[in-house]
């Protein structure tokens, strides 16, 4: 069967389709709402759709027969990424005591990221995804990073409040996959969550503020379970949330779940795994030991402090070379997006517009503004240069320490896995170009995309999966930047391009 | 003698350290703070000249392109570096009083936040500015800020913050010290703190680079 990603309301759908429906049905299937006046009629062009590749079209006169990727008009396209790779650890099904009495056990594994959250519906008797959808955090209104969240937390209510908005949108998802499927909740019997180490706090209802603070010292790190009428959440009265395990404060959960849900074939024996954002988390695994660290890198890569960045939506520059500008839906361009961001420094570099030192004696014009979207020109500004040196740097300082830690050289590295968004979008050659990552891993990049979201969904589907977790905290170590002695220096020196 | 001067300011300007370090690339095998300072001494010009005719001005030439986005960390890192190799010849004169400096800085990183990269570059740009610093590290408690203020009198005391959690220590550190002694002056700076924060929390200036606690200092001194 085809299937359908549908952009909507901040939420991606993935589902299957049979031919022959119109796009409207198929649409309206997934409970979501499109105005359809004339009946289906194709007279009245309300529920016009954009369709990838094809642009708008009138949905009810719509056949198709092929996978197909729509945005609902108006809606800005939130990049999350649901998808799984081929270096996946496969596991056969294996259910605690629960789910071996339920008649339809259904699983739950969601990847609670600072701006995101992913779910992912799992049928726990076949093993397979029944249907993963993905939604904005809505704590995002009480601060964009995780140290603002923990700013917010300074009284029990507010604590409470926080925790109550990862309950709330757990459960508005729960209601609605049960009614779409025609089940009550009591089919839902595990639920895995995989987060940093403050969204399970939050989750938890557990005061994060140590965190934040010198030593930044967590309150747990170990996995919990925890009855879902614990926390409130609607399923299975004996259902148990797991909440996986973390390695320190700012290396957590969803870092042990994706290191985890990685199975590297004979050839990889030491490998880099890296998600570059604004924890910067990365680990370097050998066969012995796993060294891990958080390099800060700041938010400069999802659009923050940059003066025309965006995130990754409709109108956001996501590339740019000789060829001109491209953007996301191929609309006229409003922003900047991190991986358009790391495409205009490299191709500024290349031109020696920008110079290694990274100076740049004036505002450069990207889009003049009759061609920009808000009759604005956009621009790169010298600041702007300055922030990705900042960004860059802590990334590849990270990387440099950590392999020095663990005892190989760069070259001796035989990939590099780059997870989370941003890491799927970028172009690998921009960034060894500016020096976001080394050279020497040139052509060893590999994207494995939301991999803490596929340790979500492994959890759930085996219990098997909690070794697997425990080996990883087992074998790593965290290496304290903040102490490390060539820190500072190193840092300085790989501002430079 | 003129001419050595000049070429120490060139060397803290652009970060020659000394004579075997390869940065910058077009002062291979020359001479740097270090070799330059010592000739200096040897040739009999007085440590407070040294001071304040050979590493000030280059770095407030340093200081300013910073500030006007011409050069960035590494540059400033590698002139302080400089400043730094040339000032260790100086230092006996200091403490023997032979030479004196133009007032005393305290600095360090609030109470739970280990950031310092910021401070240390402050640090040192004010020391080559002519000021004795005493740098307190991070993760440092009103308490030892106003210990050691109440040992240097007339010194004025720098906070430096890079997390928003730790602003809030800061607000507090301002107002012990405020408290304590209405009279210590508090500067303050840091990738998140701003003028009006500077201004709500009672603190006597802000700056967003380490030019303007130069100037900031230069002031209250003169
Ligand atoms: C380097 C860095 C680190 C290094 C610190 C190394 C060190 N010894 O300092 C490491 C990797 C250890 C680190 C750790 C953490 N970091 Co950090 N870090 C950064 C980074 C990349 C750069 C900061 C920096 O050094 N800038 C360069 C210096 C020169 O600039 P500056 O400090 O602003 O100083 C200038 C001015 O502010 C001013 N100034 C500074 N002090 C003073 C004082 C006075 C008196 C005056 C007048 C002026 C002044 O003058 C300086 C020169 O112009 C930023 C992100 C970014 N892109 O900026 C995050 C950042 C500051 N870190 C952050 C965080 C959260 C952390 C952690 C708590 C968690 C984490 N891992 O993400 C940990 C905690 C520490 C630990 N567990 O070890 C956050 C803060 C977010 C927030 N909302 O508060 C940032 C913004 C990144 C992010 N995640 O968004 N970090």
């Amino acid at each position: 069967m085809p299937s359908l990603k549908l952009h909507s309301k901040q939420q991606i759908i993935h589902c299957e389709f049979e031919q022959g429906e119109s796009l409207l049905q198929i649409i309206q299937q997934q409970n979501v709402n499109i105005p359809a006046p004339c009946g289906g009629n194709g007279t009245c062009g309300k529920c016009k759709v954009k369709v990838k590749g094809l642009g708008l079209v009138n949905s009810c006169t719509h056949f198709p027969n092929d996978n197909i990727e729509v945005v609902l008009p108006n809606e800005r396209e939130a990049k999350i990424l649901t998808h799984q790779n081929d270096y996946t650890l496969q596991l056969p099904v294996q259910l605690d005591e629960l789910g071996q009495q339920s008649a339809y056990p259904i699983g739950l594994g969601i990847d609670i990221g600072t701006t995101s959250i992913v779910f992912y519906w799992i049928s726990l008797i076949t093993g397979s995804i029944i249907r993963s959808v993905g939604v904005g955090n809505p704590q995002v209104k009480y601060g964009a990073d995780v140290i603002s969240r923990i700013n917010y937390c300074n009284s029990k209510e507010n604590l409470l409040t926080l925790q109550k908005e990862l309950v709330d949108v757990i459960n508005t998802q729960i209601n609605t996959f049960v009614e779409m499927e025609g089940l009550t909740p009591d089919f839902l019997v595990k639920i895995s969550v995989s987060a940093n180490t403050t969204m399970l706090h939050l989750l938890a209802g557990i005061d994060p503020t140590s965190i934040a603070l010198v030593p930044f010292k967590a309150q747990f790190l170990e996995a919990k379970k925890i009855k879902s009428c614990e926390l409130g959440i609607v399923a299975n009265a004996e259902a148990e949330i797991h909440l996986m395990p973390s390695i320190s404060s700012y290396v957590g959960a969803d870092i042990v779940s994706g290191l985890a849900s990685l199975k590297a074939d004979e050839n990889i024996k030491n490998y880099l795994f890296i998600d570059i954002g604004t924890n910067g988390e990365m680990a370097v695994v050998t066969p012995e030991k796993i060294y891990c660290c958080a390099t800060a890198a700041g938010p400069a890569f999802e659009g923050a402090n940059i003066k025309y960045g965006m995130g990754a939506f409709d109108g956001a520059i996501s590339a740019f070379g000789v060829d001109g500008v491209r953007t996301i839906s191929d609309e006229k361009p409003r922003g900047i997006c991190g991986s358009g961001l790391l495409d205009i420094v490299a191709f500024l570099l290349e031109k020696n517009i920008v110079g290694m030192e990274g100076e740049l004696p004036e505002d450069y014009t990207l889009v003049s503004k009759e061609e920009s979207a808000n009759g604005e020109a956009i621009v790169l500004t010298p600041q702007d240069i300055r922030e990705v040196q900042l960004a860059k740097s802590a990334i590849v300082t990270g990387v440099k320490i950590l392999v020095q830690e663990a005892g190989v050289k760069m070259d001796e590295l035989d990939a590099v896995f780059l997870a989370g968004g941003f890491g799927n979008y970028m172009n690998p050659e921009s960034a060894i170009k500016i020096g976001l990552l080394p050279a020497e891993v040139s052509g060893k990049i590999i994207t494995v995309g939301n991999t803490s979201g596929t340790g979500a969904m492994l959890n759930t589907i085996s219990t098997k999966f909690e070794e697997y977790t425990h080996q990883i905290i087992q074998k790593s170590s965290l290496i304290a930047l903040a102490e490390h002695p060539e820190f500072e220096m190193e840092f300085a020196m790989n501002m430079y391009f | 003698m003129n001419e050595l001067l000049e070429k120490l300011a060139y060397c803290v300007e652009f970060g020659k350290i000394n004579k075997v370090s390869p940065f910058p690339p077009n002062m291979k095998d020359q001479d740097g703070a270090d070799e330059i300072a010592k000739q200096l001494l040897d040739g009999g010009v007085p440590a407070t000249d040294i001071l304040m005719k050979g590493l000030m001005p280059g770095m407030e030439k340093v200081g300013v392109k910073f500030r006007e986005n011409k050069v960035f960390v590494p540059q400033v890192l590698m002139s302080a570096k400089s400043m730094s190799a040339a000032l260790d010849h100086l230092r006996p004169y200091f403490q023997s009083g032979e030479a004196e400096r133009k007032g005393i800085f305290i600095i360090g990183t609030v109470e739970g936040d280990l950031h310092d990269i910021g401070k240390n570059l402050v640090a040192m740009m004010v020391e080559g500015n002519g000021y004795e610093v005493i740098d307190l590290g991070t993760d440092v408690k009103a308490e030892q800020f106003i210990e050691t203020a109440e040992k240097n009198p007339g010194s004025v005391i720098g906070l430096s913050a890079l997390l928003t959690t730790t602003m809030g220590n800061m607000e507090k550190i301002v107002a012990t010290i405020k408290e304590k002694n209405a009279d210590l002056k508090v500067c303050i700076g840091g990738a998140p703190v701003n003028q009006d924060f500077c201004e709500k929390i009672g603190a006597d200036s802000y700056n967003p680079d380490p030019q303007g606690v130069v100037e900031f200092l230069n002031a209250l001194a003169s």
